[in-house]
């Protein structure tokens, strides 16, 4: 008999077995839609969104003028009084990154933050917490960022100590400096530390939010900042 | 003479049945799987948000 006569002539199973096989390769077929998913979590979503912020980068300096001016400007030692600015939800809001004497620390490049904390917000980079303070206002100005996922913006975030800087730039183009004060890890329903004043001792503040421990969503990790003057 | 297979090959309506049958768990599976276990997953990976 030929060989393939032979498989032709194989006994196909009951159709116990033969549910139990098709179940199986479903099984298996799912499981490994699930592995590409997370690889494309892991990996391919740090693509879009550093094209994302290029974008955003190059539009930001075309719309508000350019981040990191090196012309001395007008020194703002209060709290911005002027009315508060209205952003629609995905929106170029502001532009973030950190330094620790001059140099920069936890990201490696300034980052755009957008309007508004959904999920798909947050994809394009650091978002505001819609209702919370703007950059320089009395209150507490509140940021989250993945620290997996989606570029990562606060992958390093835990590296941030006592007395480093973290500085906002707003749509006016006013650079704002605010200095670290604090990091806590929080429960994820505690709420309390984007208020609008978390510690208990007025003036205008900034608080960062991420995930914590990494690729967890167990905790988030808090990074308080004090407001220490602007530069128009 | 030629020997015969020991199943006999289904009547096309019945391949047409199962080829249906697959398709329909496939959809299912993966309606689920964007709807509830991909969302899932991200969540549980970053969530950098309070209180959601």
């Amino acid at each position: 008999m030929a060989v393939d006569e032979a498989v032709r002539a194989r006994p196909q199973g009951s159709l116990f077995v033969r549910t139990v096989r098709g179940v199986g390769w479903t099984l298996i077929a799912t499981g490994v839609l699930i592995l590409l998913y997370l690889v494309y979590l892991l990996f391919f979503t740090n693509l879009e969104t550093n094209a994302v912020q290029e974008e955003f980068l190059s539009d930001w300096e075309l719309e508000f003028g350019a981040i990191d001016d090196s012309l001395p400007g007008e020194d703002i030692t209060g709290p911005d009084t002027s009315e508060p600015i209205a952003v629609d939800v995905g929106d170029k809001y502001a532009v973030i990154w950190f330094e620790r004497a001059g140099e920069l620390i936890v990201m490696d490049q300034p980052w755009g933050v957008v309007e508004g904390t959904s999920v798909q917000a947050l994809r394009a980079g650091p978002g505001h917490y819609a209702d919370t303070a703007d950059p320089g206002e009395e209150g507490n100005l509140s940021i989250a960022g993945h620290r997996t996922t989606y570029g990562a913006p606060f992958w390093d975030l835990q590296d941030l100590q006592a007395d480093d800087e973290v500085h906002v730039v707003d749509r006016d183009g006013v650079e704002w400096v605010y200095v670290v004060r604090e990091q806590r890890i929080v429960g994820p329903g505690d709420v309390w530390v984007i208020g609008p004043d978390p510690l208990g001792e007025g003036g205008a503040w900034l608080t960062l939010t991420t995930c914590h421990p990494r690729l967890s969503a167990a905790q988030r990790l808090i990074v308080f900042a004090e407001l220490q003057g602007g530069t128009a | 003479m030629r020997e015969q297979p020991a199943t006999p090959a289904l009547p096309r309506s019945n391949r047409l049945l199962k080829f249906l049958g697959w398709v329909v768990v496939g959809a299912i599976i993966l309606v689920v799987l964007f709807t509830t276990v991909f969302p899932w997953l991200e969540r549980t990976l970053s969530t950098p948000t309070l209180g959601g």
